[in-house]
């Protein structure tokens, strides 16, 4: 921290989930922010690190968890001071890509599949001087290519920027004034490893905010990905995608777009997931303390409707301010689960008091399904890990250790970032997916799985690398079975919008099967 | 002072603070029983101290008073100590230290426990705490302690809603109907709990009632929207969501407005200086709802899409003003008016490559807009392209040789680029 109070300081840095050589484990990228002021110089020393997983199984049978750090090798220098990172193979060579965002400038580093990486920004025609946080790839227009969507922030100068003050009178960080908010951009990619910036085209400048949370999902399910954009005190934006390269925003009408007392809310971190388990995808977002996460239950009929009282969740959140999350099934009782890292923004009195230099720490939530609609808090028996205070910002949800229960690595704010190892793998049955389009395979990000269960409802979920707070995540299908080790089958929509039907025998309970596009029963 | 008798409302500024959001029969038995803390009336709950250091002076030294008024106050009679832990904790609350506070007013009921008004503060300062339970606690029992208390069933309302007892929320609301001050507010809390139940008929004549009777509260429209969507009449929804806005639904309320009056660091100057910024926006709002009004009566005037741009503009709403220039231009594509106000309002929100586009065209339209010509070359220098912006500013200055700012901005492009200014008046001889 500068101690001058630089806006950009609070709203960094994301991380993510990513296995960059293809050896089956995630390997992790973490964003960093580094001098930070009107003459501050990039340091490379203390820039983005990427950490190789290398854990193992020793004859045991016991994992041993390792990592190590292959930045140099890799040749990934960012730019400048760090936000975000989204992951995606937009090349279709099989291994993915990394697009970092950061204040007033962005990078594509294309994965050369030998453990380096190469700027393509300026070739690929990606960047961007705004101040970017979270971004998304995904297939818009279902040409077989990921297209980028990056979200804006504001419109920050640090000659402008004066440190706000409290009620009290004290130096304090600012909130963002949402008119300095600027669009975020959506580029095409022309399968040539250039992409095209068709914002206007799209009809994205038609509304925004202050960006800080994105996610791609078939919300409407037309078999077309549509866009879900969470502002900082700005309502948010639910665009729906028209078949023809074009979006259109219905969040308002549809009942996401604002807290069901009309006001728009602070959001940060969002994801999308069928938490009631009704075949549709559900979104939620946590926000500024005080105003408590926002839940918005897809009804279907691009309507939406609040559960963010009825489910508990707003009450139980109130006092924290959130960033990274996702729904995930950390017991793998085929429910989706709540996890958000959280921490304040403006200082905690208590903690100020108590002489912590940065008092903004709150802790981390886990929110239990209880199946019927409502969650409950299960932070206390979540570990000694969800009741440590840190400033959490960004969050990367997957299965590290591939026991099939979902870890969490979280960045801190001036702090180190933290590895959160679920300890529930095992204690019940999943089925693990690696969806795999086109040749020689890369993920199918926004693929929607029909898990079909004998004598049970089916589980939906989907294939992401999208959503928390400026991060990206395994975006391998994992799915919780509880007690019952079998499925009779599962249908894939992948993104292409091709439905294919994988019988019983394609897949194996308790492991990870990888399907390809193609490969199965094509469903009409 | 209220000269006209009209009721006061809370500012903008507290209420954004507290809007985190009869009638014994209406309360749980036991309401209006002494809390058990009252009963040891001795009993003081500790005061949490915060960093005075960074503070302003004036707050400073309001906050020390307070916490000497708190140390001072154990040796009082009751009802000189209740009034010293109340005064200190309204200090505490003004200055949005609401977990200070809340202890000062909970030690003051212990002394006072008949007196509402310790209840009414312990209520929000509890709410901003995020304590729902103990908020709605002390609501329960400010409003069964003072009757009629409308603004009180309000804020009590608000807390159930939040707990999600929608239940005893609609019935408090519904005892606040009864009162007209409060009835639109009660009109607008049981729309809301319509909605949050799935009931969008009925949530559209409670949205419609507070509309009716309070025009300007432009945030009903977001939720009015929705009712009628769900009703599945498309045209009215549009037209709500395109009306919608941020002005909340007033209400008076004495205690909050006593409490923001008093604060030192607004003093009178501020207070009427407030009063006078609501008075504005309510008047912009009032315009705002005149166009919206307009604009469904007669859409394709673009008179009104750029009056009611420019209203948003002032409102602060920067979104809804660019929805309405966008409509101005699609309305006349080669209206230079509507092009200068979308293109300086893209400008100024970040997006300054399609600002300057509309900024040309406007140019473009109207070559001798000086305004236009102006805000072009301010965005393109903002940006960085120096050149175009000198020639912009070049024309300009040609054009209104008087205008000193274009002169100022144009001999600063000229040192950026590496020309020479040139020379305003002819250099003296040697001597």
């Amino acid at each position: 921290m500068t101690g001058k109070l630089y806006m950009p300081e609070m709203m960094g840095a994301g991380v993510a989930l990513v296995d960059y050589d293809n050896d089956g484990r995630m390997d992790v990228f973490l964003v960093q922010g580094g001098p930070l002021g009107p003459d501050a110089k990039p340091d490379p020393a203390h820039g983005s690190r990427l950490f190789h997983n290398d854990s193992w199984t020793g004859p045991d049978g016991k994992r041993h968890l390792h990592f190590t750090d292959v930045t140099e090798k890799s040749g990934i220098r960012p730019a400048g001071y760090g936000m975000g990172v989204a992951v995606g193979d937009y090349d279709n060579d099989g291994y993915p890509d990394l697009y970092l965002t950061g204040l007033g400038w962005a990078q594509l580093w294309h994965n050369n599949g030998d453990g380096t990486f190469t700027d393509v920004t300026a070739k690929s025609g990606t960047g961007n001087d705004h101040w970017g946080v979270s971004a998304a790839f995904f297939d818009y227009d279902r040409d077989g290519f990921l297209d980028l969507y990056v979200g804006n922030y504001l419109n920050y100068s640090f000659t402008k920027d004066k440190p706000c003050k409290t009620a009290a009178g004290k130096p304090s960080y600012c909130g963002p004034v949402t008119a300095n908010a600027v669009p975020g951009r959506l580029f095409h990619n022309r399968g040539d490893g250039t992409f095209e910036d068709v914002t206007a085209r799209a009809g994205l400048l038609g509304a925004y905010g202050p960006g800080l949370g994105v996610v791609a999902d078939d919300f409407d399910g037309d078999g077309w990905p549509d866009l879900y954009v969470a502002n900082d005190e700005s309502g948010n934006q639910l665009w729906i995608n028209q078949h023809d390269g074009t979006f259109k925003e219905i969040a308002l009408v549809a009942g996401c777009a604002l807290s069901p007392d009309g006001n728009p809310q602070a959001s940060m971190g969002i994801d999308a997931g069928d938490y009631d388990g009704d075949g549709r995808d559900d979104v939620v977002m946590d926000n500024l303390t005080g105003e408590g996460d926002a839940l918005y239950r897809n009804l279907g009929g691009q309507l939406f409707d609040d559960g963010s009282l009825a489910s508990g969740l707003r009450q139980a959140s109130l006092p924290f301010t959130g960033f990274g999350l996702a729904w995930l099934d950390y017991d793998n009782d085929s429910w989706l689960d709540l996890l958000t890292v959280n921490g304040a923004v403006l200082a905690i009195e208590a903690q100020q008091e108590a002489g912590d230099p940065l008092p903004l720490r709150q802790t981390k939530q886990l929110f239990h399904n209880l199946g019927n609609g409502k969650f409950a808090e299960v932070s206390r028996e979540a570990g000694p890990a969800f009741a440590f205070p840190e400033v959490s910002r960004g969050a990367a949800f997957g299965d590290v250790d591939n026991d099939g229960s979902p870890d969490v690595v979280v960045t801190n704010n001036n702090g180190p970032a933290r590895l959160l190892m679920n300890n529930l793998g095992g204690k019940a049955h999943w089925l693990g997916l690696r969806l795999l389009t086109g040749k020689p395979g890369r993920d199918a990000l926004g693929a929607r799985v029909e898990i079909l269960r004998p004598g049970q409802k089916s589980l939906w979920r989907r294939a992401r690398a999208d959503g928390s707070y400026a991060s990206a995540n395994d975006p391998r299908v994992l799915a919780g079975l509880a007690d019952r080790p079998a499925v009779s089958g599962v249908v894939v929509h992948w993104p292409s919008g091709r439905i294919e039907a994988f019988d019983a025998g394609a897949v194996k309970v308790d492991a990870y099967t990888t399907l390809r596009e193609g490969t199965g029963k094509t469903r009409p | 002072m209220n000269a006209g008798g009209r009721p006061r409302l809370a500012t903008p500024a507290l209420l954004a603070l507290l809007a985190l959001t009869s009638f014994t029969a209406l309360f749980p038995a036991g309401a209006l029983a002494a809390p058990a803390r009252a009963q040891a009336a001795t009993k003081t709950l500790p005061v949490p101290r915060v960093q005075v250091a960074g503070m302003e002076p004036a707050v400073r030294e309001k906050i020390e008073a307070a916490y000497r008024a708190v140390a001072s106050a154990k040796t009082l009679p009751p009802a000189d100590a209740a009034a010293s832990f109340g005064e200190a904790g309204r200090t505490f609350l003004r200055f949005a230290l609401p977990a200070v506070a809340l202890p000062c007013f909970e030690n003051a009921l212990a002394r006072a426990p008949q007196d509402y008004r310790w209840e009414y503060f312990a209520g929000f300062a509890a709410k901003l705490s995020g304590d729902l339970e103990r908020a709605s606690h002390h609501f329960q029992r400010a409003v069964a302690l003072r009757t009629p208390f409308p603004a009180g069933l309000i804020r009590l309302g608000d807390v159930e809603v939040q707990r999600s007892d929608l239940e005893s929320a609609a019935r408090t609301y519904t005892a606040a109907l009864a009162f007209p001050e409060t009835a639109p507010a009660a009109h607008f809390g049981l729309g809301r709990i319509a909605l949050l139940r799935g009931d969008a008929r009925l949530a559209a004549e409670h949205l419609e009632a507070t509309l009716a009777a309070q025009p300007t509260a432009s945030i009903v429209h977001s939720q009015l929207a929705i009712a009628y969507r769900r009703l599945g009449q498309l045209d009215k929804a549009a037209t709500q969501a395109a009306a919608q806005g941020k002005e909340a639904v007033q209400f008076p309320d004495s205690l909050l407005e006593e409490l923001e009056a008093v604060s030192p660091r607004s003093g009178v100057r501020l207070e009427a200086a407030l009063r006078e910024l609501q008075e504005a926006r309510v008047a912009l709002a009032k315009a705002a709802h005149d166009f919206q009004e307009a604009a469904t009566t007669d859409p394709k005037d673009i008179r009104i899409w750029l009056g009611l741009g420019q209203t948003m503009e002032s409102l602060g709403d920067a979104g809804a003003a660019e929805r309405s220039y966008r409509r101005a231009v699609e309305l006349d594509p080669q209206s230079s008016l509507a092009r200068l106000k979308l293109g300086t309002l893209l400008a100024q929100r970040g997006a300054r490559g399609q600002g300057i586009e509309e900024l040309k065209l406007a140019v473009r339209l109207r070559p001798d807009s000086k305004e236009a010509r102006f805000n072009l070359g301010n965005a393109l220098a903002q940006e960085g392209r120096l050149a175009e912006a000198e020639a912009e500013f070049d024309a300009l200055v040609k054009m209104a040789p008087q205008d000193s700012e274009a002169r100022a901005f144009l001999d600063q492009l000229r040192q950026d680029l590496g020309k020479q200014a040139p020379a305003k008046e002819p250099s003296p001889p040697p001597h």
